[in-house]
């Protein structure tokens, strides 16, 4: 492999862990700015750089669940639990030994797994027509039941303007105009890259203001030497290993789903099978950082997998890297297997290597990060800032591009305030043209509405999709609900 | 009015500026180009149900909103309080009056220059953010060294390593 590559994968893991280890920098505003600087690079180089900083970002939102009880990324929610009271019994360092020893083996079997399903599936799913697509398509806006987070009403309504915001220009299929008002301005659409940015990026900014100070970590420091993986803590927590990784990735191949909902439900699995944990779930049992920690990077593979062969993300990150996909001319979807079969393994080298980086320098960058976790908001904000406006200058070198980015960010602030959450907005400009493309071809197929709707009962893969899309809808809203209401119970119990 | 009523109130006339835009956009297409909206290959019936979509979505939410404000208007507690409120509007202020700072800075940036028109802004920009108890002149001497020293690194990285053309 060229020494080049190794370096751009360990340049995005350095800001993945960074960016991830920050609170309130999630690994999806991370993954944006990343994407935004690969536009004019080769597509290897540019696929490189962001799988490090998507790697590192995972790894790195432990650092802050731990040292600050603070998740630094969703996925990192349940490892607050058990994390932040080890931290208090003074075993951070082997909370974080633990967490990032099982996120490498964690994401490790995901690839894996990946590498032996990925063809399998991609194979079936070469077999689907437009009525099919449409409804796997659909089946990517079940996230929607997900990132609402419980006002799905408004949640939709974020979709929708999504929707409208990926129809703006030319009509792919007839070349009709719509929406552009005659502004040459928007006859080309609006930059899915540019919407995202200021919807993740330029909207968390604007979030931060409301408080400047930086946060307080104490004299927390870890001993490297005992960040590595202890013989008998390891034979403490395998068990739930054994689990919680398999776990994680069937969660992670589900489309809606990703490593959040993957480590909540692995936590609440591992506190219903494990009878004598190390201590009581809640009070720094080890078994309550390992499961949660080596499902959210197991199920990076499980979504991954959905992402390449049906072109569907299962999270907000992995929307993101799937629009970094179509900007580089990768088109992950059921030919992408056939057709890029080199790229598919190049990922999963690429995922490999990441992985390897991310341990490496999760543990011996850990007290750095630590000190990063010390800087001023006063100084963070508008370096971040800078970074958006070189982001969205950077895609087509025009002003305006900075301007929509920073309507967009506006736009996400006044609706994350008003309770409408924006995930949902990105989500939808990059599935819009697949769903409406699908939509219009079957109907075109079937030959009227009505009879387009009875195909989807009376094809069997339609019925089965249309079954696992209303499944994985309500598995979703269920198990949002039960580890909404578990979430507040164990924060109450570490409060305590 | 209070200060999260008027966000509120803003994100509600956002959404019905949008699905008013598409209808009568979709309509004012139907015309001038007569094309039949329910025809299979219509290239407007997605445009169509996205907008019933956000239309039925927008009643369902203003009556939950509607019967939640009713409900909650009989207990008083449920209110924001005072603090809560001149909290909410001080950081909406700083949003607004950053939002200013970085519309100013795009467009200026192109007559000033991007290390000159950067320093300017983030110098700017982290002196309103230091919240710090000490004397101005420490406050903007901090903030124009960081400034100085993080806009030429950027420079480097970005237009030096990586070839992003910058603003």
């Amino acid at each position: 492999m060229d020494m080049m590559l190794l370096l751009y994968i360990f340049a995005g893991v350095i800001i993945g862990l960074i960016m991830g280890a920050l609170p309130g920098l999630t690994v999806t505003m991370t993954a944006v700015l990343v994407v935004s600087l690969t536009f004019g690079w080769d597509m290897v180089s540019a696929l490189a750089f962001i799988i490090g900083a998507f790697t590192g970002g995972v790894m790195g939102g432990s650092i802050s669940a731990i040292a600050l009880n603070i998740p630094g990324t969703a996925a990192a929610v349940a490892t607050v639990f058990d994390g932040y009271p080890l931290k208090l019994k003074g075993e951070a360092d082997n909370a974080l030994g633990i967490s990032m020893f099982v996120s490498f083996i964690g994401g490790i079997f995901g690839i894996i797994v990946l590498v032996l399903v990925g063809p399998l599936l991609g194979e079936i799913a070469l077999k689907f027509g437009s009525q099919e697509y449409f409804l796997i398509t659909l089946w990517g806006i079940t996230l929607v039941a997900v990132l609402s987070r419980g006002n799905m009403s408004k949640g939709l309504i974020s979709a929708g303007i999504g929707l409208f915001i990926g129809m703006i220009g030319m009509d792919p299929i007839t070349g009709l105009m719509r929406f552009t008002l005659g502004s040459k301005l928007l006859s080309g659409g609006v930059n899915y890259i540019v919407a995202m940015i200021g919807l993740f990026g330029m909207k968390e900014v604007f979030v931060q203001l409301k408080s400047t100070s930086s946060f307080d970590v104490g004299n927390t420091r870890y001993k490297i030497k005992d960040l590595f993986p202890k013989p008998a803590i390891i034979k403490k927590v395998f068990p739930c290993m054994t689990w919680s990784a398999p776990i994680g990735w069937i969660i992670g191949l589900l489309p809606g789903t990703g490593g959040d909902i993957g480590s909540l439900v692995s936590y609440g699995f591992t506190k219903q099978l494990v009878k004598k944990p190390s201590r009581p779930f809640g009070e720094g049992a080890y078994e309550g950082v390992a499961a949660p920690e080596i499902a959210n990077d197991s199920a990076i593979g499980g979504a991954i997998t959905t992402m390449l062969t049906l072109g569907i993300p299962g999270d907000s990150v992995t929307a993101v890297i799937l629009g970094s996909f179509y900007m580089h001319g990768l088109m992950p979807g059921p030919t992408f297997m056939m057709r890029e079969i080199k790229y598919f393994y190049l990922i999963v080298v690429f995922l490999i290597i990441g992985s390897i980086l991310s341990y490496i320098f999760g543990i011996f960058g850990s007290n750095l990060m630590l000190k990063m976790l010390k800087l001023p908001k006063w100084l963070m904000v508008p370096i971040i800032s800078m970074l958006c406006i070189i982001g969205s200058y950077a895609i087509q070198n025009s002003i305006n591009d900075v301007l929509f980015m920073l309507a967009f960010g506006v736009l996400g602030y006044v609706f994350e305030r008003a309770g409408y959450p924006t995930g949902p907005i990105v989500l939808a400009i990059i599935l819009g043209p697949m769903i409406e493309t699908n939509f219009r071809q079957a109907l075109i197929n079937t030959g009227s509405m009505g009879s387009l709707m009875t195909s989807f009962v009376t094809r069997p893969i339609n019925l089965i999709i249309l079954v696992l899309v209303i499944g994985s809808f309500v598995f979703q809203s269920k198990t949002l609900k039960k580890f909404e209401s578990d979430t507040v119970e164990s924060k109450g119990e570490v409060e305590a | 009015m209070r200060i999260e009523s008027i966000l509120n109130w803003t994100a509600r006339a956002f959404v019905i500026f949008i699905f008013t835009f598409m209808f009568i956009n979709i309509t004012a297409l139907l015309i001038s180009e007569k094309i039949n909206l329910f025809a299979i290959d219509s290239p407007l019936i997605f445009a169509f149900l996205v907008a019933l979509m956000i239309f039925t979505c927008f009643i369902i939410t203003a009556y939950k909103e509607f019967m939640a404000f009713r409900a909650s208007s009989k207990t008083a507690d449920l209110h924001p309080t005072e603090d809560a409120s001149k909290e909410m509007f001080r950081e909406i202020k700083s949003v607004l009056l950053y939002v200013l700072g970085v519309y100013l800075y795009i467009i200026t940036v192109r007559y000033l220059r991007f290390t000159v028109g950067s320093i300017v802004f983030m110098a700017i920009a982290m002196l309103m953010l230091n919240s710090n108890s000490e004397k101005i002149m420490i406050k903007a001497g901090k903030a124009f060294g960081a400034a100085a020293a993080t806009v030429p690194v950027l420079y480097y990285v970005f237009h030096g390593i990586f070839n992003v053309m910058l603003p």
